[in-house]
């Protein structure tokens, strides 16, 4: 049994030690996930500031990053919602792509035909070295669903890139 | 774990890691500039929680900076903090009378990050204000304005405002700045007692039954507060209630209450709420956090407000069950039914109905370039009805707040390929696979069915065609048709 520290962390050192561990590979996870650094760096941000503004409740999941990865997605498909009014055109200025080759381009672009569904869970899976149950946590979608999605995923992934299951 | 999920854990982590670092850059400043008060009352929620903890994040809470007693600009000299993480400004002393500001980061206008520094006087005891600060990148590049005017002409007097109760700086372009080594203990940090909380109502009550002075219980003052001291006929309020309202704290820890202002027979019925920390204090928000509780009713019908769009040329009245979200634009149907869960998890409930308006929405083509806009409303039916996979009733005309347009019901296969752009992204399902290249996405179409009007714009406005659609799954389209109908209905056009 692990007891959270909640008696003598105080929620500012809290947080601190949150941002510092987290914001940069939720960043990352997102960029995977989205295909955006850009809108990556947007969306974690957002999902910090979020996160701060009301850290009493988030510092007590079990996996905060979890939550702050869900928001920054959701925040993210937003985005695509909101350019119908075009108050973030700004965005795509700000957008940026990967320069340097990528060290497994056929994976990559696997992935990113994935539908964002997918792509998500297999981010948080394997990227964030989530279990399935904290992705569904995280996610806010039952394990099973997870796992049907991580099983689509896999096997479309097979199928693209000629790998065994 | 098999030889393939190894190579997708592999390829991630080693393309992850080539994904360079960079500087937070949350907003936009055009998101910034034209965000309005209803979303400035979470900001202030926010600065007064981050009071707390921005001096420990980035200056492991050193001391306070020095200043000089006597020196009427001393309150403003020292090293400041934006509330949003990105800032950080020191203000010195000059020479003669004026100060001197040096700024990081002020605007994300640099590739990388940027030196903004500025000679600034008071203007008021509380008002520092700097005629012509200068910005420039860093790395040597240009600063790069997307949108607006040049960023020099942006900065001009540029000016800080202080808040001597509390310390905090807020510039005109509503950036909240706590100082270096704040006092970490001047906000409380315990839940507000029920006696509190109890003393703040009733003090907002009597004072709005008063007629006087309300504004100063509220956490934003300058709130627009439908039905403050009247009712819609005039009359004052004679007598006031208030009652908790149970079930849409989380995960916010907000604290909601309906007050009940009685003028005579009339009932105005508000929501309201307060935050978990920080300042004691009321918010209004004008969508009830998409609770199904109107944020204010009279004698029981929710309260019609007027907003503006396009610049003004265009007003709509609405009322709940519709809201209108200022920080994305839209007019959004709440969902129906006692129970149903706010919209307060972080993120955003993707299945609302909406009510989008467009200014000259450009046709798109199949292969999702951008084509020149339509001359009027009917080019625009017949370039939208030529679209491949789309199914539309032919146009009927309809006449709304002085102007004539069409109306026809649109209806795209769940599926087909659509752009995000133009008046398909009405139809563009966020959550499937999204495609972006250069800028423009491409993915599936939710299935969800338009009733779109078309409007000619008057003579003389900035548009040639306004595009209002009511987009909503075949199951509930009837349903928001018929919610949509009195907004329609209240379209007003104005020529500057």
């Amino acid at each position: 049994l692990v007891y959270r520290n909640k008696v003598s962390v105080t929620a500012e050192d809290d947080f601190d030690v949150f941002y510092q561990t987290w914001r940069s590979p939720i960043r990352r996870s997102l960029a995977l996930a989205l295909g955006d650094v850009g809108l990556a760096d947007e969306a974690v941000d957002e999902a910090m500031t979020r996160a701060v503004a009301r850290w009493d409740t988030v510092r007590g999941y079990d996996r905060p990053e979890g939550w702050l990865y869900r928001v920054g997605l959701n925040w993210a498909r937003g985005v695509f919602r909101k350019r119908r009014y075009e108050l973030l055109s700004d965005l795509e200025a700000s957008s940026q792509a990967w320069d340097d080759p990528l060290p497994d381009p056929d994976l990559i672009e696997a992935v990113g035909r994935l539908s964002l569904k997918l792509r998500t869970v297999v981010v948080a899976r394997h990227h964030l070295d989530f279990s399935t149950a904290e992705v569904a946590e995280a996610l806010g979608i039952p394990e099973g669903t997870v796992k049907s999605r991580l099983a689509r995923a896999l096997h479309q992934l097979s199928q693209e890139l000629g790998e065994p299951l | 774990v098999t030889r393939l999920e190894e190579r997708i854990r592999s390829g991630l982590q080693e393309t992850a890691e080539r994904i360079p670092e960079t500087a937070p850059v949350r907003e936009t400043r055009r998101l910034r500039s034209s965000r309005p008060a209803g979303v400035w009352a979470a900001v202030a929620a926010v600065a007064a929680v981050l009071v707390l903890f921005t001096p420990i994040l980035f200056f492991g809470g050193s001391e306070p900076g020095t200043t000089s007693a006597g020196d009427p600009q001393s309150p403003f000299l020292g090293t400041w903090v934006t509330t949003d993480f990105l800032s950080t400004m020191v203000i010195e002393a000059s020479e003669d009378t004026s100060v001197e500001m040096i700024v990081h980061d002020f605007f994300p206008v640099c590739r990388g990050a940027s030196t903004m520094t500025g000679i600034g006087r008071l203007q008021t005891e509380n008002e520092l204000v700097f005629p012509a600060p200068v910005l420039t990148c860093d790395d040597g590049s240009q600063p790069e304005t997307i949108s607006g005017p040049p960023i020099e002409e942006e900065l001009q007097n540029l000016t800080l405002t202080r808040d001597p109760a509390t310390d905090i700086l807020t510039d005109n372009f509503g950036k909240v700045w706590t100082r270096e080594g704040a006092d970490l203990n001047r906000e409380p940090t315990a839940p507000p007692s029920e006696a509190d909380v109890t003393e703040l109502l009733n003090g907002f009550l009597e004072a709005r039954v008063a007629g006087d002075a309300a504004q100063q219980y509220l956490n934003v003052p300058e709130e627009d507060i439908p039905l403050l001291y009247a009712t819609s006929s005039g009359a004052l309020y004679d007598r006031s209630e208030f009652e908790p309202v149970r079930g849409i704290e989380w995960p916010y820890g907000l604290t909601a209450f309906k007050v009940q202002l009685f003028a005579g027979a009339t009932v105005v019925e508000q929501l309201f709420f307060i935050p978990p920390q920080g300042r004691l204090g009321l918010d209004y928000v004008p969508d009830g956090f998409g609770t199904d509780i109107a944020p204010t009713t009279e004698d029981g019908q929710p309260v019609v407000r007027a907003y503006n769009a396009f610049d003004g040329e265009v007003t709509l009245h609405v009322a709940h069950p519709w809201v209108f979200r200022s920080d994305s634009g839209a007019i959004r149907l709440i969902p129906e039914g006692p129970g149903v869960q706010p919209t307060t998890d972080g993120g955003e409930r993707n299945d609302w109905d909406e009510l989008v308006m467009m200014a000259d929405p450009a046709p798109v083509e199949p292969d999702c370039q951008t084509g020149p806009s339509p001359a009027d409303a009917e080019a625009l039916a017949e370039s939208i009805r030529s679209f491949p996979d789309l199914e539309a009733t032919a146009p009927v005309a309809v006449a709304a707040g002085g102007a004539d347009g069409l109306m026809m019901d649109v209806v795209i296969a769940a599926g087909a390929t659509v752009c995000e752009t133009g008046i398909l992204n009405l139809v563009f399902d966020t959550n499937a696979e999204i495609k972006v290249d250069n800028g423009v996405a491409t993915g599936r179409a939710t299935g969800d069915w338009m009733r779109l009007y078309l409007f000619d714009a008057p003579e003389g406005s900035s548009m040639r065609v306004m595009a209002m659609a009511i987009v909503a799954p075949e199951s509930r389209f009837d349903v928001a048709v018929e919610a949509a109908a009195p907004v329609v209905a209240s379209i007003e056009f104005h020529t500057p």
